[in-house]
């Protein structure tokens, strides 16, 4: 706890406060958009190919697929800096050459973007479902409600996001290590997303299942390659 | 006097060239040693040997009369400035040597420390320091946990002639209060007025050591044509 204090204490929380508010409004807008579609395009309700927009497990598949998008970025910004600029930069010496274990160190820097990018994403992803369901009872355009359990659901995938960013986060880290570039830790983060965000929405009715599959790989994923981080770090040279 | 560091026939090489080959010397506490070499020598290698930044590919680096390679517990021992330091930006010169502290586990002085380095009273963030000031503060954060060994690779760097006239003088005050600093440095001048004792590195090893007083009352005007020619010497081996 003592380290993870000391890792948050070397990040400026007004920038990322600003980020997760910037993100947060951007997709809250695209939310809004998404729910007027149907009545804004005048398509009869139910039709098999408007079902992503015209039901709330639809909706959240695409507000969580662009939170997912936009905090693994998030996540991958914050592993670079605390990460692949640590290691890699001028600081490099200091941190190294401090009496502690470097996997310690290591795993503090891991936990502090972590924590940050799941509490942010499950936050932001609740209450833009939350902004987008007040709309609808404000605006009389309610979607058709096909999961039961509705709310809880919005709050597990978005947890659930919020984890697979964080992974994505890790993932930039090893790039950005490897490559001794924060740029390519980011750009490392956008493959991985680029690659499998699509997978968020492609079955809405079973978004639960689907993110529930995709974390467990992802986390499978990360234990892998955080072990990998810890042991090039422990051996890294300055 | 008790030894402090004592580097014994390390040898250090990247790829095939040889930077490091039977290095050997000591430090007493409370002793400055000017380590000199031209760019390149393999100054700020030994420096990282020491601080197990970097690993040996042979030989062995004493530090307290223990191995480095046993534990890291004697890093809290040592204090050092390698290159140019760098900081947190949006931090305080304060709120720096605190968390420097808690990383190291050691209580220190922080506003004593601050003073004595003449960064007292400083409340700016660290972004808004001039370059002497950042290499005053790299001091400050080297010195804050009273540490047994200094290792200062370049200190003076950027540092006005005013300043640079302090810090030889803290220099002095921290060898007085038994200190051992290891001073390394390209620019003769600046060693022959802090150093007690200078070993010239080169082509990977210490090839000549001596006291420094001694050798400008030998050679007066001549010591720094003296050390020039000892600096030039070899070149590094490749294997």
């Amino acid at each position: 706890m003592r380290y993870y204090k000391l890792e948050q204490q070397k990040l400026r929380p007004a920038t990322y406060r600003w980020a997760v508010l910037g993100i947060y409004l951007s997709v809250q807008l695209m939310g809004m958009f998404f729910l007027f579609i149907p009545k804004l395009e005048g398509l009869p309700a139910g039709r098999v190919g408007d079902a992503m927009f015209s039901t709330w497990s639809g909706l959240l598949g695409l507000t969580t697929a662009l939170h997912f998008a936009c905090f693994s970025v998030f996540a991958a910004t914050l592993a670079a800096k605390l990460v692949v600029k640590e290691y890699c930069g001028a600081g490099a010496e200091v941190l190294l050459s401090y009496p502690v274990p470097r996997r310690r160190i290591l795993r503090a820097k891991c936990a502090v973007f972590c924590t940050m990018t799941v509490a942010a994403a499950a936050l932001s992803n609740s209450v833009t479902m939350g902004g987008m369901y007040l709309a609808s009872r404000l605006f009389q355009a309610p979607p058709q409600m096909d999961v039961t359990g509705f709310p809880l659901v919005v709050v597990l995938v978005s947890l659930l996001m919020g984890v697979l960013s964080a992974v994505a986060g890790l993932v930039a880290a090893v790039v950005g290590w490897k490559k001794r570039s924060p740029v390519a830790a980011v750009v490392g983060a956008l493959l991985l997303v680029c690659c499998t965000a699509n997978g968020i929405p492609c079955a809405p009715r079973y978004i639960l299942w689907v993110m529930l599959g995709m974390a467990c790989v992802f986390l499978l994923a990360a234990a892998l390659l955080y072990r990998v981080l810890a042991r090039w770090i422990e051996g890294m040279e300055v | 006097m008790e030894t402090i560091l004592q580097v014994n026939a390390v040898k250090k090489h990247y790829g095939p060239v040889r930077v490091l080959r039977q290095c050997s010397l000591e430090i007493q506490a409370g002793e400055i040693y000017g380590l000199l070499g031209i760019n390149g020598a393999g100054k700020t290698t030994l420096m990282k040997l020491v601080l197990g930044l970097q690993k040996l590919d042979g030989g062995s680096i004493l530090v307290l009369g223990r191995e480095i390679r046993d534990s890291s517990a004697y890093l809290a021992q040592v204090g050092s400035i390698i290159e140019t330091p760098s900081f947190y930006e949006h931090l305080t010169a304060q709120a720096l040597l605190t968390m420097h502290q808690a990383y190291l586990g050691r209580e220190g002085d922080i506003v004593g420390t601050l003073q004595r380095v003449g960064l007292g009273g400083e409340t700016r963030p660290i972004g808004q320091f001039s370059l002497g000031m950042k290499q005053r503060l790299g001091l400050a954060r080297a010195i804050l946990h009273r540490p047994r060994l200094l290792l200062l690779d370049e200190p003076l760097n950027g540092l006005d002639p005013v300043a640079i006239l302090e810090m030889r003088t803290l220099l002095g005050e921290l060898a007085g209060e038994g200190m051992a600093i290891l001073l390394s440095s390209h620019i003769i001048g600046e060693l022959r007025h802090s150093a007690g004792r200078i070993g010239v590195l080169s082509g990977g090893v210490i090839c000549q050591e001596f006291s420094t007083a001694e050798k400008i009352a030998e050679y007066g005007d001549g010591f720094e044509d003296y050390v020039v020619g000892l600096m030039r010497g070899r070149q590094h081996e490749v294997l």
